[in-house]
């Protein structure tokens, strides 16, 4: 029962849940949260402040930025969220297998991820993304390219320390294949410290979408995108200031949850670091 | 030293990779840079293969990569394609604006950060901890892009206390170049009319850069003083009858200082991708705006040598920061 756990850590912990159940539910149906459709143009509603009719305001095109914003849940989190389960599962099979080699291939395996680990991220994916094309595919990927070696460190150590235990050495004995060992007793076991990296690994990875789109290679419009909608709101943010309010706003709101999510969950899966923290 | 020669291959192959993979890539480009170079539009197809031929496209990738990074060796990287100027001296140019945002930002981060971080972690469960904790939580959720234009819009626009962006304000002459800082350019000519308005553009984007590693620099301080302070030596320097901010300053902070001390450095590393972002809010004439601007003119060449460069650096802060950790912390010379 760990839900209950996650949702006892007070109203923050509270909140930020209740935060991206209504994102999921953005993603999911975003028309019960408008009836605007978020590309319709109306030049005769440009850059109106925020009312009743369109909370948020207008943009440039008379589009609905409410609309705007509840549409571009979907873009803006699938992205983040697919990239860290692509570096997650990739780095977490490739750490699987590197604590599960020898000796000598996990040097060589170490040497590989430390060279990724190198990566100045946002350069590298400013530069990846400029040749392979502009959008947010091409920046997930870059950022996909470095990010798993993280998750590959992370894994091999907990497979380190979890292939000596007991149970490991129980299931050898019984004589059970090496790969049922690897998936089924030692993964499992290993798997509570990369859930808490992801969770607040996502927040990271909605904030270097949006600088990457903010920097003009990431999504590129029509798509309501929340980076892309600050970065053209930026262009008229002296006379009409909340164009790129709220998009911001959306962002920072849900990169919030993420990491007091990130922090709650660290705290139920793994007390000791709870510990330390009080004196 | 061993530790240097098993990460110096490191840096050398990582430059090498980045430089392939991107001047690779950049061969496949939609644009064509030769048709570009040629003159765009109005360019007829014999002006176009001249242009090709001068800029050697003609010849076999692996060749002109190994051409390119002979060349790189000794200090060319090519010719921009926009403005046909050597990329090194147009690097050279905007390097030292870049330079003086980065370190006032990280300045101001361990300046800021690192009380903080004391105050945390002296108070620690109490209130000025409840209070700081979750707001560096805050804080680190902000993105630093939408931050800095509502910055711009609340100082800029609303207050008017503050410049929006640039390094200077039109029409001041800038001071005689020794190191290409203005403010400290500014300073050293004795000018201080110049030195005020610098320092008066580069508040905002200098705070609003050094957001990024505030909120770590003051977790990493709380969390490294938290650890070291119920050792023995601390029971004992109480039972001396020390005061608790003479314990807290020299013998608790001294013996947590590694993990700051490299916390703050990697943080400089950090704040390159920062300062892309930072330098396009506030048109601060730097690298990452000339970056950015590469990016736009798909100039490839001035792309890939900031590309190249800026690895370097973020490798040899993060080297540098690796080396001195054994030389502050004895525990680990082994």
């Amino acid at each position: 029962m760990r839900l209950p756990r996650v949702l006892r850590g007070g109203p923050f912990a509270v909140g930020s849940v209740a935060v991206l159940l209504v994102l999921a539910a953005m993603m999911a149906v975003p028309s019960a949260f408008t009836r605007r459709d978020p590309n319709a143009i109306d030049f005769l509603a440009r850059l109106k402040p925020p009312s009743l009719a369109h909370p948020f305001g207008t943009d440039e095109n008379g589009r609905d930025l409410w609309a705007r914003v509840v549409y571009g849940a979907r873009p803006t989190l699938a992205a983040a969220v697919l990239l860290i389960a692509a570096a997650a599962t990739v780095g977490g099979l490739a750490g699987l297998a590197i604590g599960a080699a020898g000796r000598r291939a996990d040097e060589w395996l170490m040497r590989v991820t430390e060279f990724f680990l190198a990566f100045p991220q946002i350069i590298w994916a400013l530069a990846f993304a400029t040749v392979m094309g502009r959008g947010m595919v091409n920046c997930a990927i870059a950022l996909v390219i470095t990010w798993w070696a993280q998750y590959a460190r992370l894994m091999r150590g907990q497979v380190l320390v979890q292939r000596e235990k007991e149970f490991i050495l129980t299931a050898r004995a019984l004589g059970q294949r090496q790969w049922r060992i690897l998936l089924f007793h030692l993964l499992p076991n290993c798997l509570s410290p990369v859930l808490v990296k992801a969770t607040i690994d996502v927040s990271l990875a909605i904030l270097l979408l949006a600088a990457l789109s903010f920097l003009g290679v990431g999504a590129q419009p029509p798509l309501p995108e929340w980076g892309a909608m600050v970065t053209i709101g930026r262009k008229y943010l002296l006379d009409y200031p909340w164009y790129a309010t709220f998009p911001g706003l959306a962002i920072f709101i849900t990169v919030l949850a993420f990491n007091v999510l990130g922090e709650r969950v660290r705290d139920v899966l793994d007390p000791q670091s709870r510990a330390s923290a009080r004196p | 030293m061993l530790l240097v020669l098993r990460r110096l291959p490191l840096l050398v192959a990582l430059l090498a990779a980045i430089s392939a993979a991107v001047f690779a890539l950049t061969q496949y480009l939609p644009g064509d840079p030769a048709f570009v170079a040629a003159g765009g539009g109005d360019a007829t197809p014999e002006m176009v293969a001249a242009a090709r031929a001068r800029l050697g496209l003609d010849r076999p990738l692996w060749v002109r990569y190994l051409y390119y990074m002979r060349n790189v060796a000794g200090g060319d990287f090519g010719n921009s394609i926009v403005n046909r100027r050597p990329v090194i001296d147009d690097l050279k140019k905007f390097w030292p604006a870049s330079m003086e945002l980065a370190l006032a930002a990280i300045a101001i981060s361990a300046l800021v950060g690192i009380p903080l971080g004391v105050v945390s972690a002296a108070w620690g469960g109490r209130w000025p901890d409840r209070l700081i904790t979750p707001a560096s939580v805050f804080l680190g959720s902000m993105p630093v892009f939408w931050l800095g234009l509502m910055a711009v819009f609340l100082f800029y626009r609303q207050l008017d206390l503050l410049p929006a962006g640039g390094r200077l304000t039109v029409g001041l002459t800038p001071p005689p170049v020794a190191t290409g800082m203005l403010v400290v350019d500014a300073a050293v000519a004795g000018q201080w009319r110049v030195f005020a308005d610098a320092v008066r553009h580069l508040i905002l984007p200098s705070v609003i850069l050094s957001v990024i590693s505030l909120a770590m620099i003051t977790r990493v301080t709380r969390a490294a003083l938290l650890d070291v302070l119920h050792e023995d030596y601390l029971r004992t320097a109480r039972a001396k009858g020390l005061g608790e901010g003479r314990i807290l300053l020299k013998h608790a902070l001294r013996n947590a200082s590694v993990p700051i001390l490299t916390i703050v450095g990697l943080q400089l590393g950090q704040l390159i991708g920062g300062v892309v972002v930072t330098e396009t809010i506030f048109s601060w004439p730097g690298l990452g705006l000339y970056a950015v601007t590469a990016v736009e003119n798909q100039d490839y060449p001035a792309l890939l040598a900031f590309t190249l460069i800026t690895t370097g650096v973020y490798v040899t802060i993060n080297l540098t920061v690796d080396l001195l950790y054994p030389l502050l912390s004895p525990q680990t010379r082994h």
